[in-house]
C-alpha cells in the first residue's frame, strides 16, 4: 500500500516554507512554488502600494497577511510529502473523529471503511513500525526486545516542527487480526507530557470491507496550556491522523 | 505490571509479565556489538554496563535494549543543549519582558537597573544545568542580547544600551548564584511545579516592586547642576557676541555625543533680550530656551521652556547660564556654562558620573565651537588694514549693542555680507 512517509522532510518543507513562502515546495519540486512566492510577493507589496494610494494599511494587517500566508504555504509544503489520496482509492471515513473529555482525561476516535479483505489489512498494521508512522508526528517506532511481545519495550521517536525526541511506551495487547494496543509515554515519565494510548482495531464489516478504528485515550497534563485549547489541538492532530490514513490505505 | 482495562500503566515499569509470543519479521538485523563503554540507554541515558548488557536491561530506569540492534540504545548523548538552551531563551525571553514591564510601570529607578539583571541571571541559574564556567559564557551570551532585543524595540537608545550592558553585569552574576542557590534548596522538595513557577515569580519582582516602592515612597527630586568653564583668547566683548549670536556648532561632535546625545541641525529665534525665546532644532525634536537675564559681556541666564527630546524620561532640563570673567588685561575671557536639570534616573552613584561626562562633552563641543568662532573675529579684526570691530574698551559694549541687528547671525558674518 506503500505507506512510507519521510517525516524528517516534510518538517524541513514546513520550516522553510514558513520562513520564505514557496522554499518548501521547491524543495518537494513542485511548480505550486511559483504561486506561493508570487502570493508573498503580494503580501509584501499590497500593503505598501496601498498606503502609497492613502489607503491605511496598518502594520498589524500586514503582519497578520504574511503570516496567514507563511502557514498557509507551510502546511501545503508538508503536505506535498505526505502520502495522496489515490484517485482509485475508496477508503472512506466511516466515523469523523470524535473527542470526548472528563475532566483531563481525553478521548478520540474515528474509523475507516477500507475496502479490503481483513487479512490484507491486518497484514499492513500488524507491521507496526511502519503502520504507526502513519501519524502526523511519529518518525520511527522501535520495537527494543528480539521479538515483538506483548510487554515488548517501544521507543516511539517523534518529530515536530522540526525538533526530534523519543516517547516510550509498551505493548500492551496484540491480537491477531483483532487489534493491538500500545502505550505513548513521556521519557520523564507518566504525569506529564500527555501520557496516552493507542488502540487499533479491525473488525470485517462485509465482503471485502474492514473496518479499522483507531482510538486515543489520554491525559493533558501541561497546566499552563488550557484543556480547552488542548483540546482543540488534539482534534486537529486527530484528523490529520485520519487524513493521513485515508491517503495511505 | 498491570495492564488496566484502559490499557495504560501501571505498576513498576521493570515489571515484565511473560509475553505471547509473535514472530516479527521487522526486527532489523543484528549489527556489529559496540564498546560497552559507548551504550547509553536511550530514555535516561545512564550507561549501560555489562550487567546491564547480560541483561538487556537498563539499570537506571529498566527500559530493555537488544545489544545486537544498535537502534535500540545510543552511543553518545548528544542533547546536552536541553541542560542549558531552554533556561537561555527564557533567561532572554523574559528578562527583556521585565524589562518592558519595568519601564512602563514606574520609575527608572534600582527595580528597572538592578532587580531586572538579578532577575535575569536568577532564572539563568535556576533554569540551566552547567558548570560554573559554562554559566559565566551564557552570561556573556545573556547580556548582549537583552540589550540588543531592547534597542531595537526602542526602550532604549544605543547609548544608553551600552550603558544597561555594562551595569548588568555584576547584578547578573549576582543572580545566578541565588538562582543556583534556589535550584539546589528546590531540587531535595516534592513541590509540583517548581518546574516553572519559581521562574514567573522571579521575573514578576521587578515589575511588581517598582509599583509598589515607586507608590510607597516617591522618589524626591533631585536638581544636578553641571559646570563648565573655558578660556576664550579673546575681550568679553567678542566672547559674549559669540554667545549671543551663536547658531550651530560647525566642527565634527566627539563619538560621546554622537551616540548619545541628538544631532543639532539649526538654531532658530533670538537671544538678544530678556524674554526672547531661541529654539534648537536637531535631528529628532527640539529644545526650546527663553532669555531670562541679560548682563552684557557678563551673565547671560535663560531657562528651558519646551524640551522634545528622546530622553524626557531620563532627564528634564530646567535652566542655564553662561558667565564671563575676563583676566586683568581683558584679553583673555573665561566662560562658564551652567547646566541644571532634573534626574530621574536611579541609583545615583550608577548615573550621575555618565551623567557628568556627557553633559561636560557637550558643554565643552558648545564653547569650543564658540570659541573658534570668537578667535575667528578677533583675528578678523586684528588685521592690519581693517578698523576694530569690537571696542577695546567696556564702556563701548552700549554702541555696539545699537549697532548690531538681533537677527544678523555674527558680526564676521556681516562684514564678509558687505
Amino acid at each position: 500500500m506503500g505507506m512510507t512517509v519521510n517525516t524528517n522532510e516534510k518538517w524541513v518543507a514546513f520550516l522553510m516554507s514558513l520562513a520564505v513562502p514557496g522554499a518548501g515546495q521547491l524543495l518537494a519540486q513542485s511548480y505550486s512554488s511559483l504561486c506561493w512566492i508570487g502570493l508573498a510577493a503580494g503580501a509584501i507589496a499590497g500593503p505598501v502600494a496601498a498606503n502609497q494610494r492613502g489607503i491605511e494599511f496598518g502594520n498589524p494587517v500586514g503582519t497578520a497577511l504574511w503570516i496567514l500566508v507563511a502557514f498557509s504555504s507551510a502546511e501545503h509544503a508538508k503536505r506535498l510529502f505526505e502520502p495522496r489520496r489515490r484517485l482509485t482509492g475508496n477508503c472512506t471515513t466511516r466515523q469523523s473523529c470524535t473527542l470526548t473529555t472528563r475532566g483531563s482525561f481525553i478521548r478520540m476516535r474515528f474509523e475507516l471503511n477500507v475496502p479490503t479483505e481483513l487479512d490484507d489489512v491486518w497484514d499492513e498494521i500488524s507491521n507496526l513500525s511502519d503502520f504507526t508512522c502513519i501519524d502526523p508526528f511519529h518518525t520511527r517506532v522501535k520495537v527494543m526486545s528480539r521479538q515483538l511481545t506483548k510487554g515488548a519495550d517501544l521507543a516511539l521517536e517523534h518529530s515536530a516542527f522540526g525538533i526530534r525526541f523519543f516517547r516510550f511506551g509498551r505493548l500492551l495487547r496484540f491480537q491477531s487480526h483483532c487489534g493491538y494496543t500500545f502505550s505513548d509515554i513521556s521519557r520523564h515519565g507518566c504525569r506529564v507530557g500527555f501520557p496516552h494510548v493507542f488502540m487499533i482495531d479491525v473488525e470485517s464489516s462485509d465482503v471485502a470491507i474492514t473496518i479499522l478504528s483507531v482510538e486515543v485515550r489520554g491525559r493533558w497534563t501541561a497546566r499552563w496550556v488550557p484543556v480547552t485549547l488542548g483540546k482543540l489541538w488534539l482534534k486537529f492532530v486527530c484528523r490529520e491522523h485520519e487524513r493521513l490514513l485515508r491517503a495511505a490505505l | 505490571m498491570s495492564v488496566t482495562e484502559n490499557g495504560e500503566h501501571s505498576g513498576n515499569d521493570s515489571d515484565n509479565s511473560p509475553a505471547e509470543s509473535v514472530f516479527d519479521d521487522t526486527v532489523d538485523k543484528p549489527v556489529t556489538r559496540q564498546d560497552d563503554a559507548s551504550r547509553y540507554c536511550l530514555r535516561c541515558h545512564s550507561p549501560l554496563n555489562e550487567g546491564s548488557i547480560s541483561a538487556s536491561r537498563c539499570p537506571g530506569c529498566g527500559l530493555t535494549f537488544n545489544p545486537d540492534d544498535n537502534q535500540t540504545y545510543c552511543v553518545a548523548v548528544k542533547d546536552h543543549w536541553r541542560f542549558w538552551f531552554p533556561g537561555l531563551c527564557l533567561a532572554i525571553g523574559l528578562g527583556v519582558l521585565s524589562y518592558a514591564v519595568t519601564l512602563t510601570v514606574g520609575d527608572m529607578g534600582s527595580s528597572l537597573f538592578v532587580g531586572v539583571p538579578v532577575a535575569i541571571g536568577a532564572i539563568l541559574g535556576y533554569a540551566t544545568r552547567a558548570k560554573v564556567w559554562s554559566r559565566l559564557l551564557l552570561a556573556a551570551l545573556t547580556i548582549p542580547t537583552v540589550v540588543m532585543l531592547i534597542v531595537s524595540m526602542k526602550l532604549a537608545g544605543i547609548f544608553c544600551g551600552v550603558a544597561l550592558g555594562m551595569m548588568f553585569c555584576l547584578p547578573v552574576l549576582g543572580g545566578i548564584g541565588f538562582g543556583v542557590m534556589l535550584r539546589k534548596i528546590l531540587k531535595r522538595t516534592s513541590w509540583d511545579q517548581r518546574v516553572f513557577l519559581p521562574v514567573l515569580l522571579i521575573a514578576a519582582l521587578p515589575p511588581t516592586s517598582n509599583y509598589v516602592i515607586s507608590r510607597l515612597f516617591p522618589r524626591p527630586i533631585e536638581i544636578v547642576t553641571i559646570e563648565t568653564d573655558m578660556t576664550f583668547p579673546t575681550a568679553p566683548e567678542t566672547a559674549w557676541n559669540q554667545i549671543l549670536f551663536y547658531e550651530e556648532v560647525e566642527q565634527e561632535p566627539p563619538w560621546l555625543l554622537k551616540l548619545s546625545l541628538p544631532r543639532p541641525v539649526r538654531t532658530e529665534g533670538h537671544s538678544g533680550q530678556v524674554g526672547d525665546v531661541k529654539r534648537c532644532v536637531y535631528e529628532k525634536g527640539h529644545l526650546s530656551k527663553r532669555i531670562t537675564r541679560v548682563e552684557t559681556n557678563r551673565q547671560l541666564d535663560f531657562e528651558v521652556v519646551e524640551q522634545k527630546l528622546h530622553f524626557e524620561r531620563d532627564v528634564t532640563l530646567l535652566d542655564g547660564s553662561f558667565e564671563l570673567s575676563p583676566n586683568r588685561l581683558y584679553t583673555a575671557t573665561r566662560v562658564t556654562l551652567r547646566t541644571r536639570y532634573q534626574r530621574h534616573l536611579s541609583p545615583r552613584w550608577v548615573w550621575e558620573p555618565i551623567e557628568r561626562q556627557v553633559v561636560h562633552t557637550l558643554h565643552k563641543h558648545v564653547m569650543e565651537g564658540m570659541r573658534r568662532k570668537a578667535v575667528t573675529a578677533r583675528d578678523f579684526d586684528t588685521a592690519p588694514d581693517r578698523v576694530p570691530l569690537m571696542p577695546s574698551h567696556p564702556s563701548e559694549t552700549g554702541k555696539l549693542a545699537d549697532h548690531l541687528a538681533p537677527n544678523r547671525t555674527s558680526a564676521f558674518a556681516d562684514r564678509v555680507g558687505s
